[in-house]
């Protein structure tokens, strides 16, 4: 490692330090790309600060500072990538090289088109100074307002206090060059005693928007009783708090709503020799990385800009998402959904920024609509069995309780779920009006309200 | 790089009661083709320093890429500042010896010198091989994968070991689909998740594993099955005699021995996200998992597998450790800072995702011991069963102890002989009473070890590369079914 920087001076700093030279970067993409046709550097910061804790201690804390640079060189038809992390221009240029070195070695042919300068406009709400500039000893100081708040000594938490904020620049050889800081803070709380669990999360761009004590209060209000009770396999009505919506929407929406579903074969939402499936007509799916109710973002790996896609409305599928590629194949504008190269979820473009429309009932509404049933707060492990029939199977997990006459009562054993995500949200009755964001390996942000289904199928009891 | 982490250490200041400095330098070359395009091609190189620091029982830890006097010193302030902010129950790190030394893993050939042109040659050739099986093949993905990492670990304690290991790997997935259903085949093992590229199976070696893997006589088969999929038979709904085949029993052993070993999850440490455990700390020895013939073991000195390693990155030697031992546990998996929670010694089993994570307990190789019975017996004595090879899918409770795994393919078994083949196979239990019902286990001729690069545990997520051996292995009154 050398002394060389594509970090801006000025910015290096501990905690609040961030920043990447754009003037440094631009010069870099002129040495990288003499001998090519065209080219782009997209260059990210991202520092991720992390406090885990659980059975009443800090389990390990975390603060990582990672400089990452995608090459992208074109010639004669052909592309090559390269990653390298490092913020030490040489390395990046000693990578490009040797890709350069490659691209004689790759089948000729036609290369995505980069975009040119287009009117940059960051998106509002993307960065908050408060999750820049959070310490180690706000995250300590949070979660003894966790402890606090939960004020039941008998009662275990545990989770993770989290921040991660991300510098993105994408130069290329049309003269593009976008700049953009994007932050997200996140508390998960998991507060258990024998045989009972409840489990809350809160994402936000904004550290300072993040209550403990809201989060503790959450999680004792859903906490099951001791009581336990029992149920049968076999559909059943059910709430399915946020994000337990949240995890199934933002399958069905990567295996679903991409102009190229993973592995290429068609996905639960395409149509078969019976029609087109329709949903429920309470559900409606956006992807719109500009909206605050997600983790906001304005452009993509590539550098194109990120557009709002109405994918589902009133049950039906009316948008998909496109990179450059696919949106020449469709005969549309992109929309900002360019995969990172060495992506590990696929190659086509997928929904990054979901939103799931909202409804106007509040919990208690929810659950008289329920009547005689469940309540799900959270799912895990959701596996998918069968892509094309959007079959997915996994357990609930966390306070899963019976619902009887429209009130939470005893709390249930975890259970194994196998269904259809077309029939999941097919079955929608009642969608509610306060939203929660999550994430996935796979998806930037989902943002999901709780929902009423009318069957939930419990395939078997998961855990006694 | 060792100067680096001397340099490290020396800037630590005298109230730091321990700390433990990695260097990693980590480079990966993926090649991934699908039918006669270059799906992707990945070029990745990064190298940085992870400091963990250990004060009054409290840890920190900082990692960056700045290798000058300030970055360091910069990362040394951080981790001493997040160690110092929280008083809580302390961390009581086992003890492990004062270690020196270096290694680098077998390679015949380095798979980072063999020309790009000649990989996508091989994978192209693999992938046209597949599609011979017909138009129902819409999709034949072939992918290369190798990885280098060179690592200084040294710690306050003394130890420095210097580590350079490279891992190659290669594999075949045929998709065929009809309007309404889509088979998979997989070789020579599957990923459970739709993961690009970071398929096959994977090794402690170079080029030449990928030419024993032999993906141009494997790809027709692997075509052919896919295809003839769409149309076998259902796997019935029924309890019966299971066979679990070889690449099967990689997934078995992963999910229901190896997370469950990991220690911790008996500390409470995990509950929030991977989970708890069924084994007991407290019944090591007379816990049982299953009859005798069941011995299951971690073994990071096997030559050759993708779990070994000369040091864990707590610079702990790499060991052989029974987790089942003639049925009853034996021990966990754990790492100095879990294992000092029982006062027992480390297994060896803390692992870091490159230089930015912290490390945490993860598996090595956990191996099922080869039986006594030949696969021709296995099968030959089991009068009514299936056979059913291959992960597809998979769901297991967070307590470890409740499953259900889907499979790419099954086989029919009546009269000892292998029948029909079936489609959208799975099977489901109790883990210990699953375990409870084998009777038979594959010799050693059946045994073959398996190399595994994309375990993910932990937050931020970590990506582990492990090993799995095993025999096929049968059981008895499973639930199986369709989906």
């Amino acid at each position: 490692m050398s002394d060389a920087t594509i970090l801006a001076p000025a910015t290096v700093g501990a905690g609040a330090g961030l920043g990447l030279d754009p003037g440094a970067l631009r010069a870099l993409l002129r040495r990288v790309t003499r001998s090519v046709d065209g080219g782009h550097l997209e260059a990210l910061r991202e520092r991720v600060e992390l406090l885990r804790y659980g059975a009443g201690r800090v389990v390990y804390q975390h603060a990582e500072d990672r400089p990452v640079v995608r090459i992208r060189l074109v010639r004669g038809g052909r592309e090559g990538w390269s990653i390298v992390e490092s913020a030490d221009p040489n390395a990046i240029a000693a990578a490009a090289s040797r890709i350069a070195g490659e691209l004689d070695s790759l089948p000729a042919g036609e290369p995505a088109p980069m975009p040119g300068v287009w009117p940059f406009q960051a998106a509002p709400g993307a960065a908050a100074g408060s999750t820049v500039g959070a310490a180690a000893s706000e995250r300590a100081a949070a979660l003894r307002r966790l402890s606090a708040a939960i004020g039941d000594p008998e009662i275990a938490i545990g989770g993770s206090i989290a921040t991660r904020v991300v510098d993105a620049v994408v130069v290329n050889t049309r003269g593009l060059c976008v700049v953009e800081r994007r932050t997200c803070a996140a508390i998960q709380l998991v507060a258990s005693g024998p045989g009972r669990s409840s489990s809350v999360r809160r994402i936000d761009p904004d550290w300072a928007a993040i209550d403990p004590e809201e989060l503790a209060h959450a999680a004792m209000s859903t906490l099951p009783g001791t009581t336990r009770g029992e149920l049968p396999a076999g559909p059943v009505r059910a709430l399915l708090g946020p994000q337990a919506v949240a995890a199934f929407a933002a399958v069905l929406a990567h295996i679903g709503l991409g102009a190229v579903p993973p592995g290429g074969a068609p996905g639960p939402l395409d149509a078969t020799d019976e029609g087109s499936p329709t949903l429920a007509a309470h559900v409606f799916f956006v992807d719109d990385a500009t909206d605050p109710g997600g983790l906001p973002a304005s452009f993509d790996p590539a550098g194109w800009p990120k557009r709002r896609v109405a994918l589902i409305e009133n049950g039906r599928v009316v948008g998909r998402v496109h990179d450059v590629v696919t949106a020449a194949t469709a005969g549309v504008e992109p929309t900002g959904h360019t995969a990172p190269p060495g992506w590990r979820f696929g190659r086509g473009p997928a929904p990054m920024h979901v939103l799931v429309g909202r409804g106007a009932a509040g919990l208690a509404d929810l659950e008289a609509v329920v009547g005689d049933g469940i309540a799900v707060q959270r799912v895990d492990y959701v596996r998918i069995v069968q892509p094309r029939q959007g079959l997915v199977t996994g357990t609930t997990r966390d306070a899963t309780v019976r619902i009887r006459s429209g009130r939470r009562a005893e709390a249930l054993a975890q259970f194994r779920f196998t269904l259809r995500l077309a029939d999941l949200f097919a079955a929608v009755e009642a969608v509610g009006r306060d939203r929660e964001r999550s994430d996935a390996p796979f998806i930037d942000s989902i943002t999901a309200p709780a929902m009423v289904v009318s069957a939930f199928p419990i395939d078997s009891e998961a855990r006694r | 790089m060792r100067a680096d982490v001397e340099r490290v250490l020396g800037l630590l200041p005298g109230h730091v009661d321990y700390a433990d400095v990695r260097y990693v330098r980590r480079r990966h070359h993926g090649v991934h083709v699908e039918n006669e395009t270059v799906a992707q091609l990945v070029r990745e190189e990064t190298e940085g320093i992870g400091l963990r620091v250990l004060m009054r029982g409290q840890w920190g830890f900082a990692a960056g890429t700045a290798s000058n006097l300030d970055g360091l010193d910069r990362l040394v302030r951080e981790a001493v500042a997040q160690a110092g902010v929280e008083a809580g129950p302390p961390t009581r790190l086992a003890p492990a010896p004062v270690v020196r030394g270096s290694r680098t893993s077998p390679c015949e050939r380095d798979p980072f010198e063999v020309p790009l042109g000649d990989q996508l040659e091989l994978l192209l050739a693999a992938a046209k091989e597949m599609r011979r099986a017909g138009p129902a093949v819409n999709s034949a993905q072939a992918s290369v994968d190798a990885y280098r990492d060179e690592k200084v670990f040294g710690n306050t304690e003394g130890s420095l070991v210097e580590q350079v290991i490279t891992e190659t790997g290669a594999g075949l997935l045929a998709t065929a689909q009809t309007a309404d259903d889509v088979q998979r085949r997989s070789y020579p093992q599957s990923v459970p998740r739709a993961i690009v590229g970071e398929r096959g199976d994977f090794a402690s070696a170079g080029w030449e594993h990928v030419e024993r893997l032999d993906l141009l006589t494997a790809a027709p088969r692997v075509g052919a099955e896919a295809a003839g999929l769409l149309s076998a038979d259902p796997c019935p709904v029924t309890t019966t005699t299971l066979i679990v085949g070889a690449t099967q029993m990689a997934q078995l052993l992963h999910e229901t021995a190896g997370h469950p070993a990991e220690l911790d999850r008996t500390l409470g440490a995990e509950d929030s996200l991977a989970g708890g455990t069924y084994m007991r700390p407290d019944e090591l020895g007379r816990q049982r998992f299953g009859p005798e013939l069941v011995t299951i073991v971690a073994d990071a000195t096997r030559p050759g597998a993708l779990g070994s390693f000369g040091w864990d990155d707590e610079g702990v030697a790499a060991t052989r450790t029974e987790v089942v031992e003639r049925g009853l546990i034996h021990s966990f998996l754990s790492s100095r800072a879990t294992a000092g929670e029982y006062g027992w010694s480390s297994s060896g089993a803390a692992r870091a995702d490159g230089w930015r994570r912290v490390p945490l307990v993860r598996m090595t190789n956990l191996s099922l011991e080869p039986g006594a019975t030949p696969v021709d017996e296995l099968i030959g004595t089991t009068d009514s069963g299936i056979l059913i090879d291959m992960n597809r899918s998979l769901s297991i409770d967070d307590r470890r102890r409740s499953f259900r795994f889907g499979a790419e393919i099954g086989w029919e078994i009546r009269d000892g002989k292998l029948g029909r083949m079936l489609r959208n196979c799975t099977y489901e239990g109790d883990t210990l009473e699953f375990w409870s019902g084998c009777d038979a286990v594959g010799d050693a001729a059946s045994f073959r070890q398996w190399g595994i690069p994309s375990c993910s545990k932990g937050e931020p997520l970590q990506v582990a590369h492990i090993g799995h051996g095993s025999p096929p292995a049968r059981f008895r009154n499973v639930r199986i079914g369709t989906r």
